[in-house]
């Protein structure tokens, strides 16, 4: 897989945009994936994943190979998901509630998208429940948890996405799902 | 929380993480059945990160990657020698610099011509007044030689290279050189010379 990918960087850095083709195919699954649960809206998610593949390419030769590029791609698409929250600050924090309209629109899509059996419903809720949660946390402590958990990337591979040092990586991972924990328990006990 | 012993915290982040060892292990299991925080806070975050990692599994969007290809910028339109810099860096560099040096060593060529003689070894023989070096009968030289815009006579043994440059080099029947032997008259060779000195670093001054 590695040598594929090796491949196809040095065939787009010599000017051939299918070989790119091939990239986006391998990557855009996982690039989108962690665009959505970054920013919990599939539409931005889109616009987003798209606009890290854009970035990838237009700035190929600053890809040196010193790290795998699947890094280098993450990389790109979690400082582009972190400006974007940034950029909606002003309009709602962060630790605010997530208005509920758009959550609602949200997992209601999704889950309008398949019926699902009762218990998988029930299932599906509390998945959804953890998103939300997800969403709500600081955005230094969600990178962490979802390279982590949902991207299943070692502490190795989350420092050099986040450009920031192992213990670091670690302690954010370690608060980040202690905050779940805390929020998880409240919806647990008030239903 | 009832339990306030930082140590079973940390155990359970270790254990969390992997990063537990059996007897770390023991302990923590030990503590938890009498503890019942430690245990909610053990399970309940075991859960969590299950849930995370079962997470309802998300795909790119139908036409994604079509959609990418049409953001991508056109190829730009590079002119020729732009698009060849930008396909052989090395070898343009490499043109560039030979460029570059021809024209510095030329000038050398027509600047330079004191007599000189570049050599590590003592027992030569050098005449300044007829621009003259002898390797003398019997000597062993030592490594290389070069001699600028003067003469060599070679009556004994050289261990190294030979190069005269605007000059001539005379052999005597028991003279002997054991590597590369060169004379050079002409600009090219000069230049190439240098070049190559210039990259292998051989030349002694
Ligand atoms: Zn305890």
């Amino acid at each position: 897989m590695d040598s594929l990918i090796n491949s196809l960087v040095t065939q787009v850095k010599s000017g051939n945009r299918e070989a790119f083709e091939g990239l986006v195919e391998i990557y855009k699954d996982k690039i989108y994936r962690l665009c959505y649960r970054m920013v919990g809206d599939r539409h931005e998610a889109e616009d987003l994943a798209q606009e890290a593949f854009v970035r990838a390419f237009v700035n190929i030769d600053k890809y040196s190979g010193s790290y795998k590029f699947s890094t280098w791609l993450y990389r790109i698409a979690t400082n582009l998901c972190i400006d974007r929250l940034r950029k909606r600050k002003p309009d709602y924090s962060m630790d605010a509630e997530i208005p509920g309209t758009e959550g609602a629109t949200l997992y209601s899509q999704v889950a309008d998208a398949d019926p699902l059996p009762e218990d998988e419903v029930e299932e599906k809720e509390k998945r959804d429940q953890l998103q939300q949660e997800i969403m709500k946390l600081p955005e230094k402590y969600r990178t962490a948890i979802l390279l982590k958990y949902i991207e299943d990337m070692s502490l190795e591979e989350i420092s050099s996405v986040m450009d920031l040092p192992v213990p670091t990586v670690k302690t954010r991972i370690h608060r980040g799902r202690e905050a779940l924990k805390k929020a998880y328990k409240k919806v647990a006990k008030s239903r | 929380m009832s339990c306030v012993s930082e140590e079973y915290m940390d155990l359970v982040d270790k254990a969390l993480d992997g990063e537990i060892t059996a007897e770390e292990q023991t302990e923590l299991n030990r503590h938890m059945e009498s503890c019942e925080s430690c245990r909610e806070h053990y399970h309940a975050l075991k859960e969590i990160i299950y849930e995370m990692k079962e997470a309802s599994p998300v795909v790119a969007p139908a036409h994604f990657t079509e959609n990418v290809m049409k953001r991508l910028p056109e190829a730009k339109k590079r002119s020729m020698p732009a698009q060849w810099i930008r396909r052989y860096p090395v070898l343009t560099a490499a043109a560039v610099f030979l460029i570059l040096m021809f024209g510095s060593v030329m000038a050398g060529w027509n600047t330079e011509n004191d007599f000189a003689v570049h050599s590590a070894a003592k027992n030569i023989k050098v005449n300044s007044a007829a621009h003259t070096v002898t390797v003398p009968k019997g000597e062993t030289v030592k490594g290389d030689l070069v001699v600028e815009n003067g003469n060599i006579n070679v009556e004994g043994k050289v261990e190294g290279n030979v190069v005269v440059i605007k000059g001539e080099k005379y052999m005597a029947s028991a003279g002997q050189i054991t590597g590369d032997s060169q004379e050079i008259h002409e600009v090219v060779e000069w230049v190439w010379y240098k070049l190559k000195t210039f990259f292998t670093g051989q030349e002694q001054k």
